[in-house]
């Protein structure tokens, strides 16, 4: 998303008719990123940059984060799908959840763990291409019966 | 780490060094005085003082304003500071804008001595 706050175009230089004008009409925004009204008015100018730089690193850990949970409901979604089925056999059951939170880092998984974790994606791909094919299966004998 | 620009002088009468150097609430404080930045190119007569006296404000608010134009007075070359006191200015308002500035590692300084 584009920050439409303040443009720095030639334009903008030209029609700037007051400091005052511009620094109250901004003056809120950096407070609601955590300035104080003191900090923006009397001290340094450039503070407001480095106070930007961290609101951007904020919205990006959020994103992060959104990203993540997206991910875990995915995850759970995926798992249920054997029982969400129409035409599932009766018995069948939903994958289990993953007993640990996904590792952020790589290195910290063990050799075994990675290999688990092949193995169990292998088998989600295999039941969900069986389960799609039986669907195609009983519409097709749906058909044909009418 | 970025910092305002600012400039030094040195009141050599008094024996006293000023540093000089902008904040908003020193740019809003001149737009009060009158001072008006698209007229400070095209009439620094009436402008110029009121920029210089406004440098002041930041760092020695408590100065008599007698003092400082008398201190305008005594600089030769006047003219000379229309840019670099715009440029100072001008640091409050770019560091409104989200992006890299230029890195201010040179500082502007402007001494006197009489």
């Amino acid at each position: 998303m584009e920050d439409s706050r303040i443009s720095d175009t030639s334009k903008d230089k030209e029609k700037l008719s007051s400091f005052t004008a511009v620094f109250e009409e901004q003056c809120p925004f950096f407070m609601s990123i955590g300035m104080t009204y003191e900090e923006y008015w009397r001290k340094d100018c450039w503070l407001t940059q480095y106070y930007l730089k961290a609101y951007n690193i904020k919205k990006e850990q959020e994103n992060e984060k959104m990203w993540l949970q997206g991910l875990y409901i995915y995850e759970a979604l995926c798992d249920v799908s054997p029982i969400m089925q129409p035409f599932s056999k009766k018995g069948t059951k939903p994958h289990k959840y993953p007993e640990k939170p996904y590792s952020l880092y790589e290195k910290n998984k063990t050799q075994k763990e990675k290999e688990e974790e092949i193995v169990q994606e292998r088998e989600k791909a295999y039941n969900f291409f069986k389960s799609w094919a039986n669907r195609v299966k009983n519409n097709m004998e749906i058909k044909e019966r009418k | 780490m970025k910092k305002s620009k600012q400039i030094t002088i040195t009141d050599t009468k008094n024996n006293i060094e000023y540093t000089l150097e902008y904040n908003r609430e020193a740019l809003a404080q001149m737009e009060s005085w009158g001072f008006n930045y698209n007229e400070f190119i095209e009439k620094p007569a009436t402008m110029l003082p009121l920029a210089f006296r406004g440098a002041f404000y930041k760092n020695h608010s408590k100065s008599k304003i007698a003092d400082i134009d008398e201190l305008f007075e005594s600089i030769e070359d006047r003219k000379g500071l229309i840019p670099v006191l715009a440029d100072m200015m001008n640091d409050c308002y770019q560091s409104l804008i989200n992006g890299d500035g230029e890195e201010n590692e040179k500082k502007a300084t402007w001494k006197i001595v009489e």
